[in-house]
């Protein structure tokens, strides 16, 4: 007597429809692997974007706060030259003024300077004739609890400056040439 | 459209928006602008530069030349104007002989000097360049030759001090720096 055989049921590809349950099965947990793969790349990428982004703000923020302090201290008419009632001069210095600066800054620090210039270093280097640095002011930011220095990055902006020196010349000012240095600590 | 085909087009979108998304990051780095800082940094020191140069007082041997008192001239004021005066000969006469040389080749060596302790030594790239514009003339004559520090500024990001001219006998001196990063 013959028997009648069983015949297996064929799906997709003609292959044995559990069989190609499983490469289904196999095919979808490939696709969602590979997804969540990319998925996790983006979110590895999208937060080291952020925080580069947000350290580039804060050297941004940094370098703002330096502009702000450089341009006080270049139109501040405890250092600039002036004559009378005349405007001020431009990117000029009296080196009489500059000479003094430094106590009057040191003795009014808390009333009054440390509001404008906060944590910071400011000097003037003289270049022509005299080789001199002059340091006008320097709160350096306090040392944390473990004894580390206080601050993490220094943001220094140069700016060339005219020294006018009215005592060397008998009519004339005589003018050096020199620079100054703001340095503001993060 | 069967179900595959349905399938297959989500696929394709996601890779698009994909591709978009990491496209619109690097248009946004691409993009971005040069740091404030940087800019307010090139325009500021390149004026405050020329504006100190230009009114710096000269102490050196030789300068009262012609003068029989001890004479310190000012750069812009003084040396430019005789350097002006008398440029067709740069190994022959000027009022001022600081360090026994003629003003227009005194000029550019101290200027660079000058320039060399500042901006170069916060290496930055610049070219100075002082030029002589006289009426009869169609084009300006230079000076001295342009001081450039690390190959000028050539195909750079650049800002300038802006001219700065000084009128003299011999016509209108101009003068201005460019600086780059």
């Amino acid at each position: 007597m013959k028997r009648k055989g069983h015949k297996k049921k064929r799906g997709f590809f003609n292959v044995p429809r559990n069989k190609a349950a499983q490469v289904r099965l196999t095919e979808t947990i490939a696709v969602l692997f590979i997804f969540f793969i990319l998925v996790l790349f983006g979110i590895i990428f999208f937060y080291k974007y952020q925080t580069i982004a947000l350290k580039q703000q804060q050297e941004e923020l940094l370098g703002a706060r330096a502009i702000d302090t450089t341009l006080k201290v270049l139109f501040m008419p405890e250092l600039s030259c002036t004559k009378g009632s005349a405007e001020p001069e431009d990117n000029c210095f009296d080196l009489i003024k500059l000479k003094h600066a430094n106590n009057t800054f040191k003795e009014y620090l808390t009333k009054y300077y440390f509001n404008i210039f906060s944590y910071s270093r400011i000097y003037v280097q003289e270049v022509y004739p005299n080789q001199e640095e002059i340091i006008l002011y320097d709160k350096e930011k306090p040392p944390r609890e473990d004894g580390s220095q206080g601050w993490e990055r220094k943001e220094p902006t140069f700016f060339v400056i005219t020294l006018k020196d009215e005592i060397k010349g008998a009519s004339l000012p005589h003018y050096g040439f020199g620079y100054l240095v703001v340095e503001v600590y993060s | 459209m069967n179900r595959k085909a349905q399938v297959e087009m989500i696929g394709l979108v996601i890779i698009v928006i994909l591709i978009s998304l990491g496209m619109l990051f690097g248009a946004q780095f691409a993009l971005k602008d040069s740091p404030q800082k940087k800019i307010f940094t090139r325009k500021g020191l390149s004026y405050s530069t020329v504006s100190a140069v230009m009114k710096t007082t000269v102490y050196e041997e030789g300068c009262q030349g012609q003068f029989n008192k001890v004479f310190t001239p000012q750069i812009g004021k003084d040396l430019l104007e005789d350097c002006a005066r008398y440029h067709n000969n740069l190994e022959g006469f000027s009022l001022y002989n600081c360090r026994n040389k003629h003003s227009c080749m005194f000029l550019q060596e101290f200027v660079t000097e000058l320039l060399n302790e500042t901006l170069g030594h916060w290496n930055k790239r610049y070219e100075f360049k002082s030029v002589l514009i006289q009426a009869q003339a169609d084009v300006p004559i230079t000076l001295f030759d342009p001081i450039i520090n690390k190959g000028g500024c050539k195909g750079r990001e650049r800002d300038g001090s802006g001219l700065f001219p000084i009128h003299t006998q011999a016509g209108l001196v101009q003068s201005e720096l460019y600086l780059c990063d």
